[in-house]
């Protein structure tokens, strides 16, 4: 035991000497950008020749956008070799934080794909993680074939960090309502409409169940109805793009511009009780991180939130699956005092330390060009970040959705409320650039605990806002401490 | 003694057995309920498992679900891979390394004795994650690799401790024979030693096999990529919280099913020395 | 070697030599084992310790010092110390009541299945079978059995009139529903007991037969008292393996409010689940962990004089 005691006072002092030598924090917000874009060699053109990793996840929609954008890019840059590898969106994000550390460790940076895809809820933390994002208006500013302006404003935001852009916006996503028409019809409901009031939804609702209720229908599967459709609504309840558009909605604020927390108000208690309501008739299912779809795409829920980027996953057709016939889709409609509806971007970034730079920057290039707009937008699974198709009344995208689907696809849903100064959109950015980057995800955290106890026993509205009430300190809490 | 009273001993003997045997068949039953339900949910239809009142028995008995197996047989594949090295190579480095610890006396064996006690101590999360990034140096990471490499050293201390319990046991003068005829140590390992050790080896080998079958964390946390992924990984993350197949129970059940007979059919095989090596672990612990 | 051949060498370099060429087999036999130590367990409980005076997550370390440490300690409102407490304070609770409950059912039920009746061996066999079971197979099985509102439980509790049990669906039932459903392993304890009760001498009985002695007086003055060192073994052996669970995370994530959130997991999601991976702050929870089995193991040795090891 002595020895022992020795031994690990020994290693104890050998520990805190090496902290005599590096004790200080290394700051790498004062970065100079110019060496890495030397390393991209801006007059590449049709004849470049080299190689190219990919990764983005193995959903179904992400294979088929991949594989058109790969399809369209070799047409063009015939001599660049594209490898492209994919993994599952269950632990995709920790498998990219690990390859970057693997590749930094083992000194070997084609360990790391050089272009990968993610969305803009993770913006922050891959940022925060230093080496990983490579600053893309640094390219910007000194390639002329390139202009970022001709993005939609909305992409763009969500895809900055500060002034600098880190994701280059693939498409502009908007979050939408799917139904499933057959099982509005074997209810006997008419379809769902963007103007519903929040009281003609909760009709709408009820009406559905007991309209399932009292049908004999079966689905495709030959599961009737009333057994198959537990939950209405599937959702992914606790997704950035739902939660916090429905408190704000309902006018819920999370921080001012000072950076002090405004969560504890009856605005957030009134968005967190009508979740409560939806929750306490089965109309949703229970409030978990875990991804949604599953339920709608077995056709059993009638409706489904999400954004166009998931049509291939819920089109894909299996053998048992009619197919993309019962689709519909319209906007959301107004659950609170104010329109909101989430909104962002998913696209492409490119590794900082990244082999094929020039390749990887000619891709992110052509992601964004009419070219490859158009080759992505004919998949199906998406809304154009390019300004000039996403006004564009003929433009590709709306054109697929109206061959392959019915009529109750309302196209314009996917854009609804998009237009001009009395923009609906909302997006995390909009109290994000109040709090410091650090702590922004346990800040949303925090919005999100809100609505976890809807689920525990301990619901009553006292303890809804009582746990508002905690959560906003929290906030206030975290904010300081960064601050600090 | 006549004949009425031995019929009716005879008769109170046969109803004590029945009394034992009903018995022990509802204890049975009780413990094997869970793997009884879950083959008879592997039987049944979509319908079934979607039927208001919770069916116990299919309506209409089906084998289609078991069809799933084919689609995980890449990862039964890479399951397989681990699970043989490990169940070859840990016994035999087991044996190695235990070999002079319990037959020769030399300076530093208690030494070596207590590392190997204490290293069954140390908690695997203490060294999870520096072990993490020294694969992460040796390149191992995402390989199978990193499933069996701990097996040419030796596997755990435990394993090693139980083989030397083993060997302390046998005679003497087994390997004093030997070695007036000449024999160096390695011919008595090789000649002598293991032959004798080839029961507990079957007992550790098929523990070791059955623990990485059922392995989670390791795989877990070293396996990324899809495709080389094990058995119990792929279930998790198949049948876990997304993707279509989280709703259907029943093919959840046929692949339960599927996972379980490999261990299961492994430890009948060799039951015999299976429950050998639980005794030497028991009684010699 | 005798004493007497040894004295020839007189210098320590031959003498040295003698004996390097009489043991260096031994070691090399050891070879493998001495190399995975120094690799796999050495090398990493030595840079865990400094990881854990660290931010270091696998890209970048920016400081050194205690806070890790710090931060577990920290028990205001929202502190981190709660909630690592907490995670602690449930792997406790598991292994303190999980420990004696399986001791207990498992030695119940390795005294009713020795007696000697024709079938004995496969009722055992089949007894031990869910032990093989992979605890994330046998986790779905349960999770699906015990379904609440609707499961095939709850529904025959309905039919019997009695109401219906929430099990692994809220919080308050979760650890106790887990703990349960974890008795079902009772056949890996009971196949040790068996082989220990084997051992146990005959004659034993036979003389406490002839004094007269009831089956609980036998089982309470000889077989428990001869049982007693795999008593200690397995409750050693069953401390470090419940202060490690991590299974019940496939199926149950981190429970409902963190209801199942043990130790190693706590650490496990840390380390590498998520964007950031904070393995500084894992290795320190890590470390905490360790001492605690230490001060455990130590005070079970320490206070092992009920164990009987033989006459």
């Amino acid at each position: 035991m002595k020895k022992f005691l020795k031994v690990f006072i020994f290693v104890l002092a050998t520990v805190l000497s090496f902290s005599a030598f590096a004790g200080c924090r290394v700051d790498n917000s004062e970065e100079d950008f110019s060496k890495l874009v030397e390393q991209i060699e801006l007059d590449a053109d049709e004849g470049f020749a080299g190689e190219l990793n990919i990764l983005t996840t193995s959903e179904e929609s992400e294979i088929v956008t991949m594989n058109a954008l790969i399809a369209a890019f070799n047409a063009k840059y015939p001599h660049i070799r594209v490898n492209y590898k994919q993994e599952l969106l269950d632990g995709y994000y920790s498998t990219l934080t690990t390859t970057v550390g693997t590749a930094i460790n083992q000194k070997d940076h084609s360990l790391m794909p050089d272009i990968f895809w993610f969305a803009q809820d993770k913006l922050d933390t891959l940022y925060s993680q230093g080496e990983i994002l490579f600053p893309l208006s640094a390219i910007d500013e000194v390639d002329e074939n390139f202009d970022q302006n001709a993005l939609v404003e909305e992409a763009l935001s969500v895809s900055k960090i500060g002034e600098q852009l880190y994701l280059m916006p693939r498409d502009y996503n908007q979050v939408v309502m799917y139904f499933n028409q057959d099982i509005f019809d074997a209810a006997g409901v008419n379809y769902p409409t963007a103007q519903m009031s929040k009281t003609e939804f909760m009709t709408m609702l009820s009406a559905l169940r007991t309209g399932l209720n009292s049908s004999d229908e079966k689905n495709d599967y030959g599961v009737l109805y009333k057994n198959a459709v537990k939950y209405l609504i599937d959702v992914n309840s606790q997704w950035d793009s739902w939660v916090w558009p429905l408190v704000k909605g309902f006018g819920g604020r999370v921080v001012d511009s000072q950076g002090n927390s405004t969560l504890d108000s009856e605005n957030v208690y009134d968005a967190v009780s009508f979740w409560k309501s939806l929750r306490d008739n089965e109309y949703v299912g229970e409030i978990t991180t875990t991804n949604s779809g599953v339920n709608f795409r077995m056709q059993q829920s009638a409706i489904y939130f999400h954004a166009r980027a998931v049509l291939s996953d819920i089109t894909k057709s299996t053998k048992q699956i009619k197919g993309v016939q019962n689709l519909g889709v319209t906007a959301i409609p107004q659950f609170g005092t104010e329109y909101a509806v989430g909104g962002g971007s998913s696209g492409y970034g490119m590794y900082k330390n990244a082999v094929n730079k020039t390749a990887a920057w000619l891709f992110l290039k052509f992601v964004v060009s009419e070219e490859g707009q158009n080759a992505f937008c004919s998949t199906g699974n998406g809304v154009p970040s390019l300004k000039a198709l996403l006004n564009d009344e003929n433009a590709s995208w709306r054109k697929y959705s109206n061959q392959a689907l019915g009529s109750a696809f309302d196209v314009d849903a996917f854009v609804y409320g998009l237009d001009g100064e009395t923009s609906a959109f909302a997006s995390t950015r909009d109290f994000y650039q109040y709090i410091p980057l650090e702590v922004q995800e346990d800040v949303l955290t925090c919005l999100r605990s809100c609505f976890t106890v809807i689920d525990t026993q301990n619901n009553t509205a006292d303890d809804l806002r009582e746990s508002i009430a905690n959560q906003s300190e929290l906030i206030d809490y975290y904010i300081k401490r960064a601050k600090k | 003694m006549n004949k009425g009273s031995l019929g009716y001993k005879k008769r109170l003997y046969a109803i004590e057995c029945a009394i034992k045997y009903v018995f022990f068949f509802v204890l049975l039953v009780f413990l094997l309920f869970p793997y009884i339900f879950m083959v008879s949910k592997s039987l049944m239809n979509i319908v079934d498992i979607n039927s208001p009142e919770i069916l116990f028995l299919p309506t209409k008995p089906t084998l289609a679900n078991y069809a799933v197996f084919g689609e995980y047989f890449k990862y039964f594949l890479n399951s397989f891979i681990v699970v043989i090295i490990n169940a070859f190579f840990v016994p035999l480095t087991s044996c190695l390394v235990a070999f002079p610890l319990a037959r020769y006396k030399f300076k530093g064996d208690t030494f070596i004795f207590t590392l190997i006690l204490a290293t069954s101590m140390i908690p695997s999360s203490v060294i999870q994650v520096p072990q993490y990034q020294l694969f992460v140096k040796f390149g191992l990471t995402d390989t199978l690799a990193s499933q069996f490499i701990g097996s040419f050293f030796g596997g755990s201390g435990m394993q090693i401790f139980l083989i030397i319990q083993f060997m302390r046991a046998l005679p003497k003068e087994l390997d004093e024979a030997a070695k007036i005829d000449g024999a160096n140590k390695l011919t008595i390992f090789i000649r002598i030693m293991l032959p004798l050790c080839l029961n507990v080896c079957i007992y550790l080998g098929v523990s070791i096999a059955i623990a990485k079958w059922n392995d989670f964390q390791g795989p877990l946390i070293y396996l990324k990529t899809d495709s080389k992924r094990t058995m119990a990984v792929a279930f998790y993350y198949h049948f876990g919280s997304s993707g279509d197949a989280s709703l259907l129970n029943n093919v959840k059940m046929a692949m339960a099913t599927c996972m379980t007979i490999f261990p299961a059919i492994l430890f009948f095989i060799f039951q015999k020395q299976m429950i050998g090596g639980v005794k030497i672990g028991a009684v010699k612990g | 070697m005798t004493s007497k051949s040894l004295k020839k060498f007189q210098t320590h370099g031959e003498r040295f030599l003698r004996v390097f060429k009489n043991e260096y087999s031994n070691w090399l036999f050891m070879s493998p084992f001495i190399i995975g130590f120094l690799v796999f367990v050495a090398y990493p409980i030595i840079t865990s310790l400094y990881y854990s005076f660290t931010d270091y997550n696998g890209i970048k370390l920016t400081q050194i010092g205690f806070f890790n440490y710090q931060d577990i300690f920290d028990f205001s409102k929202f502190g981190m110390g709660k909630d690592v407490w907490k995670s602690f304070g449930l792997t406790g609770l598991y292994s303190i009541i999980s420990i004696p409950l399986n001791t207990i059912l498992s030695y119940a039920l390795a005294l009713i299945l020795k007696k000697n009746i024709k079938g004995i061996k496969i009722v055992r066999l089949l007894c031990y079978l869910p032990v093989l079971i992979p605890g994330i197979v046998s986790g779905q099985i349960w999770l699906d059995m015990l379904g609440y509102p609707e499961g095939l439980i709850n529904s025959w509790l309905v039919n019997l009139g009695l109401p219906k049990q929430t099990f692994y669906a809220v919080e308050a039932t979760q650890l106790s529903t887990l703990i349960v459903t974890s008795q079902w392993g009772i056949g890996g304890g009971m196949i040790i007991w068996l082989a220990a009760l084997e051992n146990i001498p005959p004659t034993l009985y036979e003389a406490a037969e002839i004094d007269g002695a009831k089956y609980f007086t036998k089982l309470f003055k000889i077989t428990l008292p001869m049982s007693t060192p795999i008593i200690f073994y397995n409750l050693i052996s069953a401390i470090i393996g419940c202060l490690q669970i991590f299974d019940s995370y496939a199926y149950l994530g981190r429970g409902e409010n963190d209801a199942t959130y043990f130790i190693s997991i706590r650490i496990y999601v840390t380390a590498f689940e998520g964007t950031v991976h904070q393995y500084g702050f894992a290795c320190a929870m890590a470390w905490v962990l360790f001492i605690i089995i230490a001060i455990l193991t130590g005070i079970m040795f320490k206070s092992s004089k009920w164990v009987f090891y033989g006459d």
